[in-house]
Formats: structure tokens, sequence, C-alpha cells
């Protein structure tokens, strides 16, 4: 079976969750061989942030921004008319592309830029700009409506460079999702696609942060809910690691039949339990980035109210990304003062915390399935983590607390039941241990997968 | 990909008519002044042996588009070097710096050749070669540092130091010939040496100098290279002196054929040619359009597409008033030299007049495209316009033999060629003005 892997900003090339759990699908489907066709956000040389492993034959890593490309596909009325109306009109309602009729315009080849010169391009910039921000500075509009349009008719480029296989397994929805279609038109073999976190939610949070003006933020919004429309529309099979993800898709457009949930696993031999030393100060760890996103701020408010009261640590353990929101978060600690309780460790070797904390807690707004939570619990640590995303679903009531995001007076009583009471602690790190190892294991995951494939090849 | 948070600028007014029209005729007003005393200063060469008037009106002549020739890319240089990201830093000096070293290269190499040419053939004098090498150096320089006023359209000040230099010219001429007729070419060259001495002054004055530490040589380097990714316009500059000229220099040359001796200068067809190139004082149009478009270029860009389309339409409205006045005071000073030569000259010298004149009718308007069409990336259509010029004048060559006329019937034939091919292409880019000026920075973009 030859399966090729189709990710985007990720697996191999780009270290981070999706590609750690790309790359521990791959090394133990060992009888499975797989490609790579890795998109990444622009043309440079970018290497290897994995183990090379025997099974990937090939890989292919293209850019999205590209300097220079030149389409060999002609460019007739007939194709100029259909790219643009079909494919490059962002102010359409959010749809399916119908891959189909476009690459069949341009006779399954990438478009020659030069479509940018034509007459007709104008005009259709010129009719787009009117109904979007008529007084807005028609050069900003014109550029940044170019630099989406050009980046969407060189995606199309994915047609010749995409490789050969079986089945193809994209990562994610977007331009991965987008070359799953490509592929599935051009070869006809089935689509799998994954969604760890909700791409969606996700561009909608990044652009709400970036300063972007209205008219622009709608067409990005709207090329990425024709992305992910597309994906789900020409996947075969769509598989969210959590059941929280399945309504959003759902709203989304994803056909519910496509729908299969496969739970995400660990090595969980890598990830075992450690022996607590008696009488020591509780240590409440919160695996996660520092960024708002996190929720950071409203972990440090619990803790101020958890202090009042015991004696406790808290640790955050993870790169300190957003700058301005670590001063903020420094800023309210020294108010509150928990300057002896909370610190900030950056980076850290997550195994060897695991063994240091007591209590493993996320006060994220937003999350997928996360694999620290995984972790932790393998390694037997009880959780109280907010209940967004698959949080949810693998904290159960014998394992740790779910508490509403936002709401740092409930995280804070969570926290001091399990402060207070070290049996509890024990008994549910024990229970969260054996939840993984019966759930939530990378054999468990990589068997389902094996399973998943088989059954689309039949 | 985008830049946001931009002042939204509203539309720039074009420069007025009246700053413009004096713009346009501080332009003409040197090529007024000096074609008056050169025309004068020719007259006062007849009193000479014809050996002598040949080789005057030669070095003359020949040392102005020699000199022309060889600093044609600094006119493009200029030009550009207010706009180049490089030059910030007093880049107009630096540019004249650079313009200046290679002036003197020029000139030394014109001058080693002549002085090569003076030992294979006696027919000239040493003091001539003297007088030519000194008078390519002086107008080297001078079309150097004027370039730069030009490019910083600072007309006042080559009006006023070409207006004073042609006088003292003319007075200096005029006393040697009184008292030493041989030796002329020295106050000539007196007289001359005030134009580069003149403006270099005002250019130290007037030019910003650098802050920073550039050195001369990386600036012609970077000039250098300025002007290979500029070719076109450099050619464009460049074949525009040479049609100018050539037509004069075939039928010199033919002329020195048919009699086995050197180029003849003083013929009618020497006088019909200069005088039928003054309808090319038309150029004050061209002047008048750049002034007058130069806010409107600089912001073509700005503003919402309802604002560029006003800016769009008040460009073409200039364009139109332009080209009309150009061709308009072409004409009519068409009619005036052909009027003049009706009545004072014969009608062997008034047919060239008017052939001439009307061509020129038609380069002044390749001339005014010209400063359109790199608007839209299109400089090599200018390019090709005035190649078509060259094209015909060499075609004209087997004719002349027969009647130096053809040379002039040639030059018109390709101004009028080039004339077609300049005006339906602007014509045709002007109409699909926006679509144009985002076009070609598309294809800047992709390049």
């Amino acid at each position: 079976m030859k399966v090729c892997l189709i990710s985007e900003g990720s697996y191999p090339v780009i270290s981070g969750g999706l590609s750690e759990w790309a790359h521990m699908l791959i090394k133990a489907l060992k009888d499975i061989e797989f490609s790579i066709f890795c998109i990444i956000p622009f043309e440079e040389e970018k290497p290897w942030r994995y183990e090379k492993l025997p099974n990937i034959r090939t890989v292919v890593v293209k850019p999205i921004i590209r300097t220079h490309t030149s389409g060999s596909g002609e460019l007739t009325d007939h194709t100029i008319e259909v790219i643009m109306k079909e494919f490059l009109d962002l102010i359409r309602e959010p749809r399916s592309w119908d891959m189909k009729s476009l690459l069949g315009a341009t006779g399954f080849r990438p478009p020659d830029r030069k479509l940018f010169n034509t007459r007709e391009y104008w005009n259709f910039m010129i009719y787009q700009y009117n109904l979007a921000c008529p007084d807005y500075r028609f050069a900003d509009y014109f550029w940044g409506i170019y630099g989406i349009h050009q980046i969407m008719l060189d995606s199309l480029n994915f047609a010749e460079e995409i490789p050969e296989a079986d089945l193809y397994h994209c990562l994610s929805v977007g331009f991965a999702g987008l070359a799953g279609a490509i592929a599935k038109e051009l070869y006809n073999r089935p689509v799998v696609l994954t969604e760890q976190g909700l791409y969606l939610v996700e561009r909608r949070k990044e652009l709400s942060r970036a300063n972007v003006p209205s008219w622009y933020e709608k067409q990005l919004m709207n090329l990425s809910e024709n992305l992910v429309k597309t994906s789900y529309y020409y996947a075969d099979k769509i598989v969210p690691p959590c059941h929280s993800h399945i309504a959003v898709e759902k709203q989304l457009g994803a056909d519910l039949s496509k729908i299969v949930v496969i739970n995400n696993g660990i090595e969980a031999e890598r990830f075992v339990p450690a022996e607590k030393k008696p009488g020591e100060v509780p240590v409440v760890g919160c695996f996660a980035r520092v960024v708002p996103i996190k929720g950071i701020t409203n972990l440090i408010q619990a803790a101020g109210i958890v202090c009042k009261k015991h004696k406790v640590e808290f640790v955050v353990l993870g790169d300190i990304v957003d700058r301005q929101y670590h001063s903020q978060c420094e800023e309210l600690i020294e108010m509150l003062g928990l300057q002896d309780n909370f610190h900030f460790m950056g980076h850290v070797n997550p195994v060897e915390w695991y063994h240091k904390v007591d209590i493993f807690t996320l006060s994220s707004i937003s999350e997928g399935v996360p694999y620290a939570l995984l972790e932790a619990m393998s390694c037997g640590l009880p959780a109280v983590c907010t209940g967004v995303g698959g949080i949810p679903e693998i904290i159960t009531p014998d394992t740790g607390f779910v508490v509403p995001p936002e709401q740092p007076e409930v995280l804070a009583d969570r926290l001091s039941i399990l402060v207070e009471n070290k049996d509890l602690r024990l008994s549910m790190g024990k229970r969260a241990t054996q939840l993984v190892q019966e759930k939530y294991t990378i054999r468990m995951m990589a068997d389902n997968f094996r399973n998943l494939y088989e059954s689309l090849l039949k | 990909m985008i830049k946001v948070g931009y002042e939204q600028l509203k539309i720039t007014p074009p420069v007025s008519r009246s700053a413009a029209k004096t713009q346009s005729l501080l332009f003409i007003l040197p090529m007024l002044v000096t074609t008056g005393v050169s025309v004068l200063i020719f007259s006062m060469v007849t009193g000479l042996s014809v050996k002598e008037q040949n080789t005057y009106s030669l070095i003359i002549l020949g040392s102005v588009i020699l000199s022309l020739l060889g600093m044609a890319p600094m006119q493009m240089v200029m030009y550009r070097l207010v706009d180049e990201p490089e030059f910030n830093d007093g880049g107009i000096t630096r540019g004249l710096r650079a313009g200046i070293l290679y002036g003197l290269i020029y000139s030394i190499a014109i001058s080693v050749l002549a002085l090569v040419g003076f030992f294979l053939k006696d027919f000239f004098l040493f003091s001539d070669i003297l007088f030519f090498t000194s008078l390519v150096l002086i107008y080297s320089l001078t079309w150097a540092i004027t370039s730069a006023f030009f490019a910083t359209e600072q007309y006042i000040y080559p009006a006023l130091v070409f207006v004073l230099a042609y006088l003292i010219i003319y007075i200096l001429s005029l006393i040697s010939f009184q008292l030493f007729p041989r030796y002329f070419w020295i106050a000539f060259i007196t007289g001359s040496a005030l134009l580069p001495i003149l403006s270099g002054i005002i250019a130290l004055i007037v030019f910003k100098k650098p802050e920073g530490r550039h050195s001369v040589l990386s600036d012609v380097r970077n000039i250098t290279k300025l002007i290979a990714s500029n070719l076109m316009s450099v050619v464009f500059n460049v074949l525009y002196v040479v049609v100018i000229f050539l037509d004069k220099l075939i039928v010199w040359l033919s002329g020195g054929l048919i009699g086995d001796v050197n180029p003849v200068i003083g013929s009618p067809y020497t006088a019909g040619s200069f005088l039928g190139m003054i309808p090319m004082l038309g150029v004050c149009g061209v002047a008048y359009f750049t002034a007058r478009t130069r806010d409107l270029v600089k912001f073509r860009y700005d503003g919402t597409l309802a604002e560029i389309q006003k800016r769009v339409s008040e460009y073409k409205k200039i364009y139109i008033k332009s080209l009309l006045l150009s061709m308009f005071s072409a004409i009519l000073f068409t009619l005036a030299a052909g009027l003049a030569g009706y009545l004072l000259l014969p009608w062997e010298v008034l047919r060239i007049i008017v052939t001439i004149g009307i061509g020129c009718v038609f380069l002044v308007t390749i001339l005014l495209n010209a400063s359109v069409l790199p608007l839209f990336g299109k400089t090599e259509v200018s390019t090709m316009a005035v190649a078509s010029i060259l094209i015909f004048e060499l075609a004209s060559i087997p004719f002349v033999f027969e009647n130096s006329w053809f040379a002039a019937a040639g030059f018109l034939a390709g101004n009028a060629v080039g004339f077609i091919m300049s005006l339906c292409y602007t014509a045709k880019l002007l109409r699909d003005f926006e679509y144009n000026l985002f076009r070609f920075l598309i294809m800047q973009v992709n390049k």
C-alpha cells in the first residue's frame, strides 16, 4: 500500500505537535510505504526535523508563496472565465470549488500567471473592488487581493507536483486539503482528511489578532472557508481526533457519514509514572506556550485564590512566544503578590517535568486534543483543565476535573480540592494512566488508521 | 502582502498652467539664443576661406554631435537618480561627480581618436585638434551638468547660463573676427568654457551635498548598473541625437565623396536642414506637459479608484492639450521658417527647410509620447520610433548622391512612420490607462 501524506507547514520540515503525530503514525505503520507532499509557506531550503524513517520513499516540498512560476496551462477565454468565476471570486458565498471543471479548464495543468495581465482579470478586480470597498485605497486593495489570487493560482501547480499513490492522507484542511482534492480529481484515489485543530476557527482567531482591514479579513476568511468546504467535499473520510469537532465540521458542510473519530495516541512506554517524594509542596504544572489563547492570566488569578489558602507552587512550562502577553502575566503576578509561587520555566524536557509536577492543568480558551494532557495522564497526573476542544472527552470524573473556560474561581476551587487531598490526586493519577493505556496509545491509533486505509482501498 | 493604515492621499492638483508655461519658456529660451548666435557666428565664418569655413564648421558641429552622443546616457541617469533609493543621500551631486568623471574620460578618448586622425591625415592643423578636443570636453561637461538641472526641472539655471555664455561667445567671436580672424577659435573656446564653469558653480550651490561618504567609483558602478537596466531609454537618447544629425552627416560625407575632398559643411543643405530644425522649438509642449503632469504622475497609484480615474482623466486632457500645443507650435515654426526661406532663400534651400520642418513636427510628437510611454513600461516603442527614422535616413543614402534633398525626405518619411507608431501605441495605452498602469506593475512583479 502506498500512502501519500499531505502536510501543510508541518511534517517533516517544521516541528510541532502535528509533525510529532505524523512521525509517530508513519513509525507505527512500518509495513506501509509513505510518500510525503509537504506544503511550506515560502520558497526556501528546509532541513528535515525528524529521523528519516525507512518506510518513507519520497518527499516533495513545495511552497505556497512562489516568486517565480510559469504555468504551462493554456489560457483560453473559457479558462480565464472559469478560474475567475469559479475559483478566484472571494466575494461570493463560500462554497466547495468544483475541481473537475477548474482543472479540466486548464487541461489539468497549472495556469499561466499571464492571466493576471489580462483585461478580464482587471475588470474582475474592479468589479470586486466596487463591491467590497469602493472607498478604500485602490492600490492596497489591488495588491492585497492580487497576493491572495497569486497564491491560489499557484496552488494549482500541485496538480503537476503531487506524487501518485494508492491513497492520500491530508494532515489538515486548507492547502493540504486542496492538494488532496486535486489528487482525488487527478488519480481518482481515496482521500483521508484528519483535522487535529479546527482550521477555520484558528484562522478566525489569527485574523482577529492581526490588524487588517475588514474587506481583507472577509476575503481571507472566505478563502479559508472555501478551502475547508472543498477539503470536506473531496475527502472520503474525515477523521477528527474528538467528537467535539463534529458539530463544527457538520456546520461547515461535512457529510456526517464521512466522519469517523480516531483518538490520538501516544507512546505510553515513554510516559510512565514516577515515585513522588512525601511532604513536598504540591506543584501545579501548566504545559503550554505563553500565548493569550492558553488563558494563562486566568490561571494566575486562580493561583491567587489557591495560594491564599494553601502552600502551592505554580509553573508554566512552554516557550514564551508572545512577549507582550508574558509581560501582562508578570504584572498580574506582581499585583497578586505571587512572585514566590508562580514561575515561567520556558521550554523544558516534558517527561522530566511530568515527574516533578503533582497536578496537570490547562486554562486554555481554545484547544484541539492536547498531547500534553495525554502524556501527563500517562505519567500518572490528575488533570484540571478547561472544557474546550476534545478535553472533556478525555478527562473522566475519576481522572480529573473539567472546568468552564475563563472562570478562574471554578478552576481555583477544583485545584484546591486536589491540593488538599493527596490520596485523591494519587488515585486519579493511577486511573489516568490506566485510561491512556486503554484508549490513547499510538498502537491503537495506528491500527485504526490502517483499518481505515484498508477499508477505503477495498 | 498589504500595507494597512495608509493615510489616504487626496487628488493632487496639477502644477498651474502659468507655472508650466514659464517652465516651457525657460526650456526653449536657451535653444532660441544658441540657435540665433550660431547662425550669426556661421555667417561670420563665411568671411574666411572655404577650407577654414569647412574646418571650423566641422569642428564645432562634430564636437557638439559627439559630446551629445557620448553624454546621452547621462540624461536618463539623472532622471532615474531622482527616484533611486541607492542615491537618497545627495544623489544628484553624486551623479554629477560620476557624470563629470565620465565626461572627462569620454573627452580624452575622443581626443585620442582625433589625434590619430590628425597623424593619419594632414588636412587638419594642430590648432584644429586643440580646438576640437577643447570643445568636446567643454560640451561633454556642460551636458553632464545641465542634465542634472533638467532632471530636477530647474530650467532657469541652464537658461541663464546658456543665454549669458552665448552672448559672451558672440561678443568675443565678433571682436576676434574684427582683430584676429585666424584666432577666432580661441575666442570661441573662451566663451564656451563659461558653459561648464557657470553651470558647475551653480550646481555646487544648488544641489545638496551627500552627508555620508560615497566613493565615486562605487557610484559609477551603480550608475553603470542603472544604465544596463534602462538600456532602452539610453538607446532612445543616443538614437535621438543620431537621427537629428544623421541626414546632415550623410550629405556632408557624400559631398566629400563626390568631390574626393573632406566633408563639405558649407552647403545649401546645411543651411536648410539647420533652419528646418527650428520647429523643434515645439518641444516647449513637452516641457509644459511634464511640468503640468508631474504630480499626477507622482501620485498616480494613490487614493480610491474613483480618485485615480479622475487623475487619469486630468492627465489625458493635459496630454491632448500638450500634443496640440507641440504640433501647432511646430507647424507655426515651420511656416515661419518656410516664409523666411521663401522671401530670402532659394527654392533649393526652402524645400529642405519645409521637409525637415514637417519631419520635426512629427519628431516633437514622438518626444512628447516618449515622456508618456515609460509610465507603462513601453520605452521600447519610442526607441523603435526613432529607430525607424534612422532606417529611413540610411535608406536615403543612394538617392543623396543624386540630390541632397533626399536626406531630408528620409528624415521626413522616418519621422512620419515613427509618429504613427508612437501615436497609435500611446493612444492605445491611454485609452485603457488604469488597466495598463497596473498591468505594467504586475508584469514587473512577475518578471
